[in-house]
């Protein structure tokens, strides 16, 4: 296997500490610890969870029994019958565009935008696979994540990827709880300066924790992972080939839910995840603008961030400092310098879901409240990226902005005005819905492909919250962040 | 075999949870046979069907209503469905009858069709789809047959359309509840007709800045003409038959036009192409007589904010008033003055010109003859008394202290003087006595017993009432005792049966 041709060595040259940061010799480490191979420590139990991530669903298709195939041919033939009803009824309904021209000019922006995603994902093609093997610092912004943080440490570490070529550093921002000790304990796993550690010292932000990481490195990709996200062995390996190309200046990997299976919130954004990643950015990859490189799984090149990080560490807006959406600020900033941004489905990673409602309200409005900001700002360069994105953008825009306004005209004030039952309408959002949950099944096979469907309704029902959202857009408290 | 089996039953069940909602999306969604919707269940108030059950009777004359989209939409025209079936429940309730253009056209033609009690015409403007999948069901459950007057550029097709399609009209035409009608080919749009206005493309000259040079009479006769031309020749394509009735989209024939010569020679070359042409007069006067002039035939427009009450009353104004001298029903409206009606008596005060006319349907003043007492007649106010008064023009006698004129005013001429006679010196008054006597050809008048005039007045004055008037310039106040109104035309019938 690839990691027994680079075993791991500690590193010759640490990099100047910080005042916090945690040098090898200032712990010292278990006689146990000190027994491992680096082999071995690839391999510690932790790491090994990530090898028994459910992957039974990824099996090549020439493995996959002929009904399997045949399911999967059909769910797919399901989506593209679909999507040509889509578009069918944009062809019909435009001849009433002289009697409702804002009801047939919205349906005809969703119908555009839905089908152009299911359209360009089927052109994605994952980054040619190069064996590109550039050095890689892995940043870890960790905040009042408790054990999570050390899983993720162990998962990095895991990954199958030259030692010499890799590092990690972890950024303590001001936790109040045992984070902290938490980080020293699992770097002490380690060798000796396998692990970088930072202690901001008090509550900073996560941009400010991401900004400390990235000047405290200098290798050519950075890498930042979630401190509740786990990068599948391969993954970075994956990842990183995106940067063949030298215009390419980040590279999203693919998400999963790792807590999927805890309840039906979960199972629900399990399935809304890999939509997302496997429709939606697929679509955005193909045109080189994935819109939003997530801080849970991305990679960047350092010399496309590096200019940016200043001024993206304190973005303003409406006079307020930015605290949310700081992924979506940095790629928007790559993509305006000019760089392209791919997404690369091979790559792999777990990252945890919000399990209660109240969690996922925050984090939605959360990342409401960023597309709101991010967007117009996207809109005014978008143009220069790819002929064909600012139409694109445009359409998921409109649409996104309209929606709520369209749901609740559509599912509240028309029925209750006229007495008609929103029959058509709610049709329309059922086959739609069915169209993202039989692309799932088209690809995975572990039952959630229903929950694709029942989602879709749950996350239009949250289309309200974009206009609070918008009222609330200065408001920058996080949520799940509260210092 | 069991797994398998499983997999077969879950992707059946798939297929059809796709197939099936597919298909009711496709079907809700894509009217190509247009949907027709259900007739909603109303209910007359106590009020109103009293109201509808005490109509009066009538039989010779036909009014006619009209209506635009019958919908949810906001317009002044548009009625929602509910309004719609409402008002058919109330006409079927005071017991109407609906008849076909060819009873019109012989009603208009002076030939006697045999008419139903209470005739009435429904008409619909606009040619929308709404005719089809809201008009019609109602129609048909409350018995009653429409006339759709259609824009024919604007049917389409295949649907969805605002405006009917090709199937829908072909449907309803088969349906033998709807006869159609012409409403021009191109649709109502308007043209500039001067420096700030426009106005009715049918009836006006184009000066647009949009043309090289400002369009002629006879540029405008070739434009009117194709249109028609064109419209015939698609209607005939579409419901089988050549049109024969017609109606001035955009209010044409009420709006004056840019060019005088334009609304005679229109009038002229529509009753040349068809049996009947209807105005979209706002204000109609009247049920549709054989004395109604043709070219202008009037129709009542139903608005959406019109009470069944409204309708039932407005239906009522369009029957003829009878002939008589009782001046207490009379509604007499004066615009500038006061007229005071009472035991007999009209008395106009005012300073400056003040006619007291009536504004119901005097289609029933043809044959009569009154005696009217003038009194307070000075230097400062000339009284007058209109002899034969329609809403295009009028006979009068004008009286002064010292002279009387007869004059008649029409659209086609203007004023024209039939007769001055100045009183003889010596027998100078303020009170005169007028008799005159009027049928469809001879007017006879007589002032102070003095035959004054005996001739024939113009043929577009063939009815109208006897109505009132002063004019003066400063403050002054005349007054008309009703001596007698005879209708004539009831005593010589009376006497012929």
């Amino acid at each position: 296997m690839a990691v027994d041709t680079h075993p791991r060595t500690p590193k010759v040259h640490p990099r100047t500490p910080k005042v916090h940061a945690r040098t090898p010799k200032a712990h010292a480490r278990t006689p146990k610890a000190h027994a491992r191979t680096p082999k071995a420590h690839a391999r510690t139990p932790k790491a090994h969870a990530v090898a028994q991530s459910p992957r039974r669903d990824r099996r090549p298709t020439h493995r996959m029994d002929l009904g399997e195939r045949a399911t999967r041919r059909l769910a797919a033939l399901g989506v593209a019958f679909i999507c040509a009803l889509v578009c069918y009824h944009v062809v019909l309904r435009s001849g009433e565009l002289g009697i409702s021209p804002l009801t047939v000019f919205y349906t005809v922006i969703v119908s555009l935008y839905v089908v152009s995603r299911f359209a360009f994902a089927a052109f994605y093609q994952p980054p040619e696979d190069t064996g590109l093997e550039p050095h890689v610092a892995v940043i870890v912004p960790a905040f009042n994540e408790g054990e999570a943080v050390a899983r993720t440490i162990h998962s990095v570490l895991a990954l199958d990827y030259p030692a010499d070529k890799l590092e990690v550093v972890v950024i303590n921002d001001g936790s109040s709880d045992d984070t902290w000790e938490r980080i020293l304990t699992a770097a002490d796993e380690h060798p000796p300066g396998a692990v970088r550690c930072i202690d901001l010292g008090s509550n900073q932000g996560k941009r400010a924790a991401m900004a400390t990481g990235m000047r405290a490195t200098t290798a050519e990709i950075v890498l930042f992972v979630d401190s509740d996200s786990m990068p599948a062995r391969m993954g970075l390996r994956k990842l990183v080939q995106g940067f063949s190309d030298p215009r390419v200046g980040c590279v999203a990997g693919m998400t999963h839910v790792r807590n999927a299976s805890t309840n039906t919130l979960t199972r629900m954004q399990a399935a809304r995840y890999y939509i997302s990643f496997q429709l939606l950015k697929k679509a955005e990859s193909v045109l080189g603008t994935v819109s939003c490189c997530p801080g849970c799984f991305s990679a960047y090149r350092r010399e496309a961030i590096l200019p940016l990080i200043n001024d993206w560490e304190h973005q303003r807006f409406l006079g307020v400092e930015c605290t949310y959406g700081d992924d979506r600020a940095l790629t928007n900033r790559v993509l305006k310098t000019g760089w392209r941004s791919l997404y690369d489905s091979r790559a792999e990673a777990w990252t945890d879901a919000p399990d209660d409602y109240h969690k996922f309200f925050k984090q939605q409005l959360r990342w409401k409240k960023s597309w709101s900001r991010e967007g117009p700002i996207l809109l005014s360069h978008i143009w220069r990226s790819h002929p064909l994105a600012l139409p694109a953008v445009l359409l998921a825009t409109i649409a996104g902005l309209l929606s709520p306004f369209v749901l609740g005209w559509n599912l509240i004030v028309a029925p209750l005005t006229t007495g008609n039952f929103p029959i058509v309408y709610l049709l329309a959002l059922y086959l739609i819905a069915l169209a993202y949950g039989l692309l799932y099944r088209s690809q995975r096979n572990d039952g959630h492909w229903l929950y694709a469907i029942v989602g879709t309704f749950f996350y239009i029902l949250f289309s309200f919250q974009l206009l609070w959202a918008v009222a609330r857009i200065r408001d920058g408290s996080w949520g799940t962040r509260e210092a | 075999m069991k797994p398998r089996f499983r997999r077969l039953v879950a992707i059946a069940a798939t297929t059809a949870a796709v197939v099936v909602p597919a298909t009711i999306f496709i079907r809700e969604s894509f009217p190509y046979g247009s949907k027709r919707l259900p007739v909603p269940t109303v209910q007359l108030s106590d009020t109103e069907i009293a109201l509808a059950r005490a109509f009066p009777m009538f039989q010779n004359v036909i009014p006619t209503i009209n209506f635009h989209d019958v919908s949810d939409g906001t317009g002044r025209f548009t009625v929602t469905a509910v309004q719609f079936a409402q008002y058919l429940a109330a006409l079927r309730t005071a017991g109407f009858n609906t008849v076909t253009l060819a009873q019109v056209e012989d009603v208009v033609a002076g030939r006697n069709p045999s008419l139903p009690e209470r005739p009435l015409l429904i008409t619909f403007d606009d040619g929308t789809s709404s005719m089809y999948s809201t008009a019609d069901p109602i129609l048909e459950a409350y018995g009653f047959s429409a006339v759709g007057f259609i824009t024919t550029s604007r049917v389409a097709e295949r649907g969805p359309s605002y405006y009917l399609t090709r199937a829908e009209t072909v449907d309803l035409a088969r349906s033998g509840r709807w006869e159609f009608g012409l409403r021009t080919d191109g649709d109502s749009r308007k043209v500039v007709t001067g420096a700030n206005t426009t106005g009715p493309w049918l009836s006006n000259l184009d000066l647009g800045p949009g043309r090289s040079k400002p369009e002629t009479l006879e540029d405008w006769r070739s434009r009117v003409t194709e249109d028609v031309a064109r419209s015939q020749a698609r209607f005939a394509e579409l419901v089988g038959h050549r049109p024969t009735a017609f109606a001035y989209p955009f209010s044409s024939s009420a709006v004056p036009a840019n060019d005088p010569r334009i609304p005679a020679e229109l009038k002229s070359q529509l009753l040349g192409d068809f049996a009947l042409a209807f105005s979209s007069d706002v204000h109609p006067t009247r049920a549709v007589s054989r004395r109604t002039p043709n070219g202008d035939l009037p129709r009542l427009q139903v608005m959406s904010g019109d009470s069944i009450a409204g309708l039932l009353d407005g239906i009522r104004q369009l029957l003829p008033a009878p002939v008589s001298s009782d001046s207490s029903t009379w509604p007499l409206a004066g615009a500038t003055g006061s007229c005071r009606v009472g035991q007999g008596v009209v008395t106009i005060t005012g300073s400056k010109t003040v006619y007291c006319r009536r504004n119901d349907n005097v289609d029933s003043w043809v044959d009569y003859r009154a005696e009217v007492q003038v009194r307070d007649v000075g230097p400062r106010a000339t009284a007058l008394i209109s002899i034969r008064d329609t809403h295009t023009g009028r006979v009068e006698v004008a009286l002064s202290d010292s002279r009387v004129a007869l004059r008649e005013l029409t659209s086609q001429t203007g004023w024209r003087e039939l007769r001055t006679y100045r009183f003889p010196s010596g027998l100078i008054s303020g009170r005169h006595e007028v008799d005159f006597a009027v049928d469809d050809q001879v007017l006879r008048v007589a002032v102070d017993g003095q035959p004054v005039f005996a001739g024939p007045i113009d043929t577009s004055l063939t009815t109208g009432a006897v109505g009132f008037g002063m004019a003066t310039s400063t403050s002054s106040s005349v007054q008309f005792k009703i001596l007698q109104i005879q209708d004539r035309s009831l005593r010589s019938s009376g006497e012929a049966s």
